[in-house]
């Protein structure tokens, strides 16, 4: 099982630091470090590696890396997985997981730890159970501007960076409130044609609750709403393995109005009794961060960007060429993405590049550079709205004639981007309901819905 | 902690802090709670340094007193105790104070305390206070809240690992079985699931099928953590009929679908290990399983999605026909790390079929363009594989030609590796294929050079200009690297036999080059075909570049794919580190003792095995987990040292006679090394009768009657002692020897810092291997600093005298104390010490 289990901050140093079973050497938290760090030219080292028979298994979050080590031949998505876990209770009980929040905190981790794992077996790991044995104040620590985990949504009206030990305050400085997040990344490829050739989105109900007394909580989701799997096989009734395959996703592709879901994992909590009819879930929510469910989909997505791009010689140099981006952004003209990034590799053979960009006012380009290095043109704009229509021009001076080849080795751009209260997938919660018989009882409930680029590639 | 930190500063911090937690030990003029607060934070800075690996141990005395006068406050007990656990087991007689406080508190009212020192109780790790701690486990099973009981299920855990006699002897492990039968708290259950199964093992527990039924139809009671115990015990259970397979499948198929990875591979593996008769089944459980791990290798956490992606690349090479139609699903994407598109890549190589292929080829061409270096490289590479697996090759090698007009010097590189191989593969399109204007020498990257060079020797009938392109090569001959130097001497000598008029001046500079070259390989290569040809030119065809007359011959597979039989043994495997390192656990697990810090305590032989275990890693593969003083010797060791034995003379020699006067006398010797060079060109050409080729090249240029190593010669200046070479003694035998025989010569050594380096280099084997040369051998080595200690012993021949040498190092002081035991008559002996220095002074540098 688990020999030692460390936090090292990002140059290294150990934060928080135990040892289980002793059969690995002291120093290991430099061995970790070192490997990592020269792992191959520069790349981060996987999150699983052997050094001399012990292995080494981490999860890196908030900027520093949760570390396990082992002898044994464990299951690695068990540790991995318990990583993850150990950063997400941290996460709870500190507001956020940084190494100025665990250096502030370190005797509350202990603390935690000490209730985690014993003899490196994980033991009670509920947000909610540990709250009986912590003893030591949380000092809340919201985290740095560079680490903002909700992809800047985080700066909402209360911020969210509060330990689950302050519902049990009873000094009226206490605030009822949850947080439900519907989180999507979009992965979408677009040919030369301009066509999408392959798109995904992974999309997560994320749950944060900090309501006193942990009251039930009834969730609707769309009606039109499909889950190929769920609703297309038979595993339901006793009939079990055998069973029919189910119908596919395609017979119902033609139907645009509904919201068509590949897969969906719900979490423990929820009671889906009322789901298939209702499309309600009902549950008690934990305290502290969870995912009630995750889910996955590639049918009638609502892509966020079409771009066009053509590259042409220059007239009056044959050393010269032209790149000309046309990009739109075609969500609902209330919504805006943020942090909008438009990357263009360009081929070895480009000297220097001069950039200009047709912009309406408010989507105020924010700059662009290019690296000789990497060969890398980047845009990046502020706030993009919807209905945008943003042209951009790069004037590249090449080392060598101008070739139609050049054509083919432009690109292809790669777009990152949030856009805040937007789903891709076009999921929404109809409602969220506390259930409790008060009439003075009113928490804040936060809905937030964001959609991010996991990959979004145009290719030439 | 904002105080400037670091290993500057602990002296001043030490007696600061010392200082402090003694003026804290007496109320003083302070409020209670102040006072408190005083504590509190004078511990949290204890804790600091402790955690940094400062030592802290001078402060126990202080700490314990400091907070037993405020034997109320949890907070400050809770650091006492991490305090306590972190430094026991080097302050054992320090910790045997706290033993009374920790029994008081293990009888406290809040169970939280109750729980806290039992917990704390059973971490301090020193057998010899043992009889303290079961007295308060065996009470702790019986308490009424479950946090203690399930903290003294994992205390029984404790104790069997530092001594399972005591777990027998009170019988705690019938008490822990029927708290898994009855227990309502699921944790407390869990714990007890996983202690029988660490200490009963799986298997037998398995078997108890009412046991596992029970645990089943609770599952959800249980936490992810705990799930995965019980399925994991599921796992080895073997069903009695089809029907009972069907019933646990359904009972188990909600599990498929949670959010936890961990969870959901414990279950899959499950799910196959169940229907591995059921041909039908299986394939229906991979079809169900498919969508899961398409639905987790989607995940936000590259590192979970990691494990998983391991997982299904085993899957995919079992069944690519289930995968095939889902290979959009392994697309990378362009946020990827690069060991996630990595994985994907191979996962897409595994999965390329006839109907699949050029779409996969396509979109592994677009990764070609990626901005890291190492995954386009990559992206070529499984171009380059599935040219060599899927049959309709032609338009995958059109696009691997094309790569090669890239223009990047990274694709152009790994595209000549992928095309040596794909042209053993199929050499008939060394036919048709033109290289474009590539010259050698303009490629940067040794392997993708060697490539190209072997690609123009062995297609030389086919470009006309071979041997032009490989002119600048050859006169830069020195500064090329080894893999290179290799090359260009096969393939000048290739060319040769195809071209004779135009390559004689290369070959010829070649094997001038090579017979000169300090690296061995390159020397023995050169030599071999130089000798060759002397003999006859058409034998020597023969044997480098296969028969003219026959049509070449293709290779049919790869050594670098994963052989069936590996596979399985990764199989049965599933859901662990194996499947990560694509190797069976029994190749880089190497347990350790658990707390091995206590290994001075034991007898000297069996405290060599202990104390190498933290540190030397490499050597204690055969130490048993929990065997004290199982001395770690196996055969493959020995093996493994009369092999670097002969290797280390071949080496001597070749480094002593560079100069090619004496090229006949290293000849002998290195006709093996020759060999096993060749070894690597084997595979290149079809050719047979090597070996007795070799022993009449030993016998025409060694000029001695007999092939004599170094070791057999020292052996001749001894004439009376002989130590027997391979001789072989039993540990138990060693050790019961060492205690019986009296020290016959002891004496101590200093060693200079180089000297201590090479010892401990490549896990002390380097040094055994130097010993082994004498016929003297290594029962067990090892150790980190600050001692090492190595174990040898040796036999004459003759009388069948046994010599035990006992080699101490301290490495601060840099002294090695030697002590030598032997039944052997004293003119022997003499003899046996005079060759042992002869040995280690061979070594000192």
């Amino acid at each position: 099982m688990i020999s030692q289990f460390f936090i090292l901050s990002p140059r290294g140093d150990v934060i928080i630091r135990r040892d289980y079973l002793g059969n690995v050497p002291k120093t290991s938290t430099e061995t970790f470090f070192r490997t990592s760090k020269f792992y191959k030219a520069g790349d981060e080292a996987p999150p699983i590696f052997l050094v001399d028979g012990v292995s080494y298994l981490s999860v890196k979050d908030g900027g520093v890396h949760l570390v396990a080590t082992t002898r044994d031949n464990v299951s690695p998505s068990f540790v991995l997985e318990f990583l993850k876990r150990i950063s997400i209770i941290i996460k709870d009980y500190c507001g956020s997981i940084s190494e100025e929040a665990i250096r502030k905190n370190f005797p509350l981790i202990y603390e935690l730890l000490d209730e985690l794992l014993d003899y490196g077996l994980p033991q009670n790991t509920s947000t909610e159970a540990l709250k009986t044995f912590v003893l030591n104040e949380p000092t809340v620590v919201a985290p740095p501007a560079s680490l903002k985990p909700l992809f800047g949504l985080s700066k909402g009206p209360t911020g969210v960076f509060k330990s689950v030990l302050d519902t049990n305050r009873t000094d009226g400085k206490r605030r009822d409130e949850i947080y439900v997040d519907v989180v999507e990344r979009l992965a979408v490829t677009f040919n030369a044609a301009g066509h999408a050739i392959s798109s995904q989105i992974d999309g997560s109900i994320q749950v944060k609750s900090y309501l006193a007394g942990n009251p039930p909580l009834k969730i609707k989701l769309n009606d039109d709403l499909l889950i190929t799997r769920r609703d297309g096989s038979g595993y339901a009734g006793g009939g079990g393995y055998g069973g029919g395959s189910g119908f596919s996703a395609g017979d119902y592709a033609a139907d645009s109005s509904l919201v068509i879901l590949d897969d969906v994992n719900f979490h423990e909590v929820a009671d889906l009794s009322a789901f298939d009819t209702e499309r309600c879930i009902s549950l008690v929510p934990p305290d502290g961060e969870f995912a009630l469910a995750n889910y996955r989909t590639s049918h009638a997505l609502r892509l966020p960007f079409r771009l066009s791009i053509a590259t042409e010689a220059d007239p009056a140099s044959d050393h010269k060429a032209l790149v000309r981006l046309r990009l739109w952004c075609d969500v609902p003209a209330d919504k805006a993405a943020s942090g909008l990034e438009v990357e263009l590799p360009l081929p070895g053979h480009v000297a220097r590049v001069h950039c200009e960009v047709d912009a309406p006012g408010s989507a105020a380009l924010a700059g662009w550079e290019f690296s000789d290095k990497t060969h890398l043109l980047r845009w990046r704009f502020k706030k993009v709205s919807g209905g945008m229509d943003l042209s951009m021009r790069a004037r590249l001076t090449l080392t060598k004639p101008f070739g139609a080849s050049l054509r083919t080795e432009v690109g292809p751009v790669n777009l990152k981007f949030t856009i805040p209260m937007f789903s891709a997938s076009r999921i929404s919660l109809k409602y969220l309901q506390i259930m409790r018989k008060d009439r003075n009882y009113n928490p804040q409930r936060w809905v937030r819905y964001v959609t991010s680029s996991n990959s979004y590639t145009f290719r030439t | 902690m904002s105080k400037p930190r670091g290993p500057t500063k602990p002296r001043g911090e030490y007696a600061e802090l010392s200082a402090q937690l003694q003026g804290l030990c007496m109320t003083g003029k302070r409020s209670n709670i102040e006072l408190r607060q005083a504590k509190k934070e004078a511990f949290k800075k204890v804790i600091n340094y402790m955690t940094l690996g400062m030592d802290m141990a001078g402060l126990f005395p202080m700490m314990t007193s400091c907070a037993n006068l405020s034997p109320d406050d949890v907070v400050l007990k809770k650091m006492l105790y991490l305090y306590i656990t972190h430094y026991a087991a080097s302050t054992p007689d320090l910790a045997l104070l706290t033993i009374n406080q920790l029994h008081k508190d293990c009888q406290d009212q809040d169970p939280t305390v109750r729980g806290l020192a039992l917990r704390s109780l059973c971490s301090l790790r020193i057998p010899n206070l043992l009889e303290y701690v079961v007295t308060p486990v065996s009470a702790g099973l019986d308490d009424r809240h479950p946090y203690v009981r399930r903290t003294a299920v994992m205390g029984v855990l404790k104790i069997w690992h530092m001594s399972p006699d005591v777990v027998e002897a009170q019988g705690l492990l019938q008490h822990v079985q029927q708290l898994l039968g009855q227990d309502g708290d699921p944790q407390v259950a869990a714990n007890c699931l996983t202690l029988l199964m660490q200490v009963q093992g799986v298997k037998r527990l398995a078997s108890n099928k009412a046991l596992m039924y029970s645990l089943i139809n609770r599952i959800k009671e249980f936490s992810d953590w705990a799930q995965c115990q019980v399925l994991e015990l599921v796992a080895h259970y073997t069903p009695g009929s089809d029907a009972e397979v069907y019933d646990l499948l359904n009972a188990l198929e909600d599990r498929l679908g949670v959010n936890n990875s961990a969870v959901v591979l414990a279950t899959i593996k499950v799910f196959l290990y169940m229907t591995l008769s059921m041909t039908a089944t299986h394939q229906q459980v991979l079809e169900r399983v498919k969508e899961q791990l398409k639905s987790l290798i989607s995940r936000e956490d590259p590192a979970a999605v990691y494990a998983v992606l391991c997982h299904a690349r085993l899957l995919v090479a079992r069944a690519p026909m289930i995968f095939e139609g889902d290979y959009m699903a392994f697309y990378c994407r362009s946020h990827d790390s690069w060991y996630v598109k990595q994985l994907k890549m191979e996962i897409l190589t595994l999965l390329a079929s006839a109907s699949n292929v050029y779409d996969i080829v396509g979109e592994l061409t677009e990764y070609t363009r990626d901005i890291s270096a190492d995954t386009a490289r990559q992206a070529v590479k499984a171009v380059g594989r599935i040219a060599l697996s899927v049959a309709d090759v032609n338009g995958i090698v059109e696009r691997l030609l094309l790569f090669l007009e890239s223009g990047y010097d990274h694709i152009v590189a790994e595209t000549l590796v992928q095309l040596k191989d794909l042209l053993r593969r199929y050499p008939d399109l060394g036919e048709v294929f033109s290289m474009g204007d590539i010259r050698p020498s303009g490629v940067a990257d040794p392997e993708a050079r060697a490539a190209l060079v072997w690609i123009l020797g062995h297609f030389g009938q086919h470009i006309d200009t071979a041997p032009y392109l490989l002119q600048p090569l050859v006169e830069a001959f020195g500064s090329e690297p080894q893999p290179v130097k290799l090359a260009l001497l096969t393939a000048a000598a290739k060319l040769f036999f195809k071209k004779p008029g135009e390559s004689r001046k290369l070959l010829g500079a070649c094997l001038a080059g090579g017979l000169n070259d300090s690296d061995q390989d390159v020397h023995d290569r050169a030599l071999l075909y130089y000798r060759l040809l002397k003999q006859d030119v058409s034998t020597a065809q023969l044997v480098i570049a296969g028969d003219p007359n026959e049509p070449q011959q293709a290779m049919p597979f790869f050594t670098d794919e994963l052989p069936q039989e590996a596979q399985q043994a990764i199989f049965d495997e599933f859901n662990t580190l194996s499947v990560v390192y694509q190797q069976p656990a029994s190749s880089f697990v190497q347990s350790a003792q658990y707390h091995a810090q206590h290994a001075d305590e034991y007898d000297a032989p069996g405290g060599a095995a202990a104390a190498d275990a933290p540190g030397s890693a490499g050597s204690s593969g055969a130490a048993a987990a929990d065997g004290g003083d199982a001395l770690l010797v196996d055969t493959s060791t020995n093996l493994l040292d009369s092999v670097q034995q002969q290797e280390a003379n071949l080496l001597d020699l070749g480094d002593d006679e560079p100069s090619s006067a004496s090229l006949a006398g290293g000849a002998a010797a290195a006709a093996p090394a020759a060999a096993a060079g060749l070894g690597g060109l084997l595979d290149d050409d079809g050719l047979g009768g090597l070996d007795s080729l070799m022993g009449g090249l030993g016998g025409l240029s060694g000029g001695s009657s007999s092939s004599n190593g170094p070791g057999q010669q020292q052996q001749q200046q001894q004439q009376q002692l002989q130590l027997s070479p391979g001789f072989k003694l039993m540990p138990g035998v060693f050790q019961e020897r060492w205690r019986a025989l009296a020290p016959a010569e002891q004496y101590v050594d200093s060693l200079n810092m180089a000297t201590l380096a090479a010892l401990a280099a490549n896990d002390h084997k380097d040094f055994c291997g130097h010993v082994g040369q004498a016929n003297v051998y290594t029962m067990a080595c090892g150790g980190a600093a600050p001692m090492f200690k190595y174990y040898f012993y040796a036999q004459d021949g003759p009388s069948q005298c046994l010599f035990l040498v006992e080699m101490v190092v301290a490495t601060a002081s840099r002294h090695a104390t030697v002590t030598i035991k032997s039944d052997a008559p004293q003119p022997l002996l003499a003899q046996f010490v005079a060759v042992w220095k002869t040995v280690l002074l061979g070594f000192y540098r």
